[in-house]
């Protein structure tokens, strides 16, 4: 539930005490505050949540849910915050599946929001925020222009290491793209295939392993067409392909 | 022999291009041998002129560049670098469906023209009232004797009783109706400039109310916004829904914090900074102080990307915002935090109060930043603080009715 600066997380009892419903909520702001004044001093929040306005919120005279933590003695921790969605807004997935934002995050964490300053792939909280508003924006389909918030704070810092080459997010098209529903797609690295994918009228969406692939896509007739370059690099975030035909 | 690439990313911009602070790309050497010469967060030019391209020098090889824009998305293209050339790589950003969207399509409030033509067929929304609040009450310039007016202002436009709509006099002397300068179906822009040739340090406030039918949004007017000795356009894009709600956003023509804007509007505060940082940009805003709204978001930029108990040059910059300028609030604001960075609240708590007191004094701030901060600073100093309870209490109700989302204040009555 989400007013303004201020926002209630609603724990799976809100409701049971029809008289003090916000008893089963965190006041997050507070909390957030709170918990920025206390030990680490990098922290991370993820609130994968709808944001719905409510106006419970004025009627409880600014009592938005429990606080279990008090202000420490600390300077200011760093405290990113990614929001699922705008506040006021629903957040959405597919039914039966985790939600766009937490694939994202999931899709980020696997190397999608990596990067190899130094040879080893890093996440970091900047690369993962590139990571997740291109992917949120990517599943919404372009449905709104901006759905991921701004958040107040994002200083830089390492959130994980990755054990393997990172994961990639990979489109390959046709251009035009009314060529895809004639092109049969192949994916090949060392010369050995890795995947295919028959005539469709859509492009290929595909998740590969960070490193050199070469594509093509072949047409009746035995027309073969590749993209300009010969060898395709793929690394993170993602990667467009586009073969001319 | 000197080699490299010629960047940019090629976007009609109205005739405005942005030659030097543009947005971020990466440039990765894909030979693993020769991975430290890969460039990481180099500032490229956005525009179309044949001499908007930005030289970087590279050893010959191939290298993946990827542009990384204010909108979130991605650019990417892979090219080699050849010995003794130097290769002009122009990244082709999407189009949009009107030349005027295309300011509002980099920062991504407005989606490029194959998305917009994918819509669905929808009804054509007339356009909606803007009004421009010249020469606001003194509740709203925040320089009446009664400190504590503005918030009392708006906080009395909400809840049961109050008669909607609210005329445009009611917020000052003279509600001027603006006219857009373009529009379609969906979307209605407005551009203003206000002339004003005063002392910086005296600055006037303005407002835009825009009426609808569901809604009434009061708006925080980003001007006068001055760039290298001029005063460029503050442009609003107001799009509407079908269930008559609307969204409002600015762009700033600035070439030289018009995209720096833009990534601070979406949280990407480290491209932001970095841009804000190119061509010593920043220390130029501190410096003359031509432009303290611009000096402002600097400051923003400055203290999200602080680490704590971090001591810098800038420091100082925003002592002198908080000194020279008693008509910006959030001066006074972004002093306060940082304060509240630099150590425990005890330290500081005298500082931190007075300074929070004084920007509440001066009034509604320019920033929606500015507004989740001063909820958040006020919030700090406990509840056994009365006076800071008090004020609270005000500037929550206002904060209630803000779109965290936009970038200046706007407060929906």
């Amino acid at each position: 539930m989400s007013l303004g600066s201020d926002m209630s997380l609603l724990m799976s009892e809100y409701g049971d005490n029809d008289l003090a419903p916000l008893e089963q909520a965190l006041d997050f702001r507070k909390f957030r505050l709170a918990m920025s004044r206390n030990a680490p001093n990098q922290q991370l929040y993820f609130i994968d949540a709808c944001r719905s306005s409510s106006d419970r919120l004025i009627d409880s005279l600014q009592y938005a849910g429990r606080l279990p933590v008090q202000n420490g003695p600390q300077a200011s921790a760093e405290t990113p915050i990614y929001f699922a969605t705008l506040a006021g807004e629903e957040a959405f997935g597919k039914k039966n599946e985790v939600s766009f934002f937490t694939n994202a995050i999931l899709m980020g964490l696997n190397g999608m929001g990596s990067d190899d300053p130094a040879g080893e792939w890093l996440v970091t909280t900047t690369r993962l925020k590139e990571a997740i508003d291109y992917e949120v924006k990517r599943a919404f389909g372009g449905a709104k222009p901006k759905q991921v918030p701004p958040t107040d704070t994002l200083t830089t810092f390492e959130i994980h290491r990755l054990r393997n080459d990172p994961e990639v997010p990979v489109i390959v098209t046709c251009a035009p793209a009314s060529e895809n529903a004639r092109a049969e797609f192949i994916c090949e690295r060392n010369g050995v295939e890795q995947s295919r994918r028959p005539p469709a009228n859509e492009t290929w969406s595909i998740t590969l392993s960070a490193g050199s692939y070469d594509f093509r896509a072949q047409f009746s007739g035995g027309i073969v067409r590749q993209p300009k370059s010969n060898s395709i690099n793929i690394r993170p975030i993602y990667r467009k392909v586009i073969i001319d035909i | 022999m000197s080699s490299g690439f010629q960047l940019r990313v090629s976007k009609y911009l109205v005739g405005v291009d942005v030659p030097a602070n543009g947005v971020i790309a990466n440039i990765y050497a894909l030979d693993p041998a020769l991975s430290a010469n890969s460039k990481r967060s180099v500032v490229i030019p956005v525009g179309y002129s044949s001499n908007t391209f930005r030289q970087v020098d590279l050893e010959p090889g191939q290298y993946l560049i990827e542009a990384i824009m204010p909108s979130g998305d991605i650019i990417s293209q892979q090219a080699i670098v050849k010995d003794g050339q130097w290769q002009e790589i122009a990244l082709e950003a999407e189009q949009t469906a009107h030349e005027w969207h295309s300011w509002h399509n980099l920062t991504g409030s407005v989606r490029s023209s194959s998305a917009f033509e994918d819509e669905p067929q929808i009804k054509g929304i007339k356009n909606y009232k803007v009004d421009l609040i010249r020469d606001p009450r003194p509740e709203l310039r925040g320089d009446d004797q009664r400190s504590d007016a503005v918030w009392k202002l708006l906080a009395a436009l909400q809840g049961p009783g109050v008669k909607k709509p609210i005329p445009p006099h009611d917020f000052g002397l003279a509600g001027t109706a603006d006219h857009p300068v373009a529009s379609d179906k969906r979307t209605q822009l407005h551009s203003f400039r206000m002339n004003y040739h005063g002392p910086t340090e005296e600055s006037p406030r303005w407002y835009v109310l825009v009426s609808t039918p569901k809604t009434q949004q009061l708006l925080t007017v980003p001007c006068p916004w001055f760039s290298e000795h001029r005063e460029v356009p503050a442009e609003l894009l107001v799009t509407k829904d079908e269930d008559l709600s609307i969204t409002t956003s600015w762009v700033i023509q600035d070439p030289d914090l018009g995209t720096v804007l833009a990534y601070l509007a979406n949280g990407s505060l480290q491209s932001a900074l970095r841009i804000a940082s190119h061509n010593s940009a920043l220390q130029l805003l501190f410096d003359k102080f031509e432009n303290p709204l611009g000096a402002a978001a600097g400051g923003y930029l400055l203290l999200a990307n602080m680490k704590a108990g971090e001591k810098d040059d800038w420091h100082h910059w925003i002592s002198n915002l908080r000194r020279y300028f008693q008509w910006l609030p959030d001066g006074c604001i972004q002093f306060a935090w940082l304060k509240l960075k630099q150590g425990p609240l005890e330290d500081s708590r005298a500082e931190v109060r007075l300074a929070l007191f004084e920007a509440f004094d001066r009034g509604l701030p320019y920033y929606t930043l500015g507004l989740q901060w001063l909820v958040d600073g006020l919030t700090l100093l406990g509840e056994d603080d009365q006076e800071a309870v008090k004020r609270l209490k005000l500037v929550q109700r206002v904060s209630w009715r803000a779109d965290m989302s936009n970038l200046f204040t706007n407060v929906n009555l």
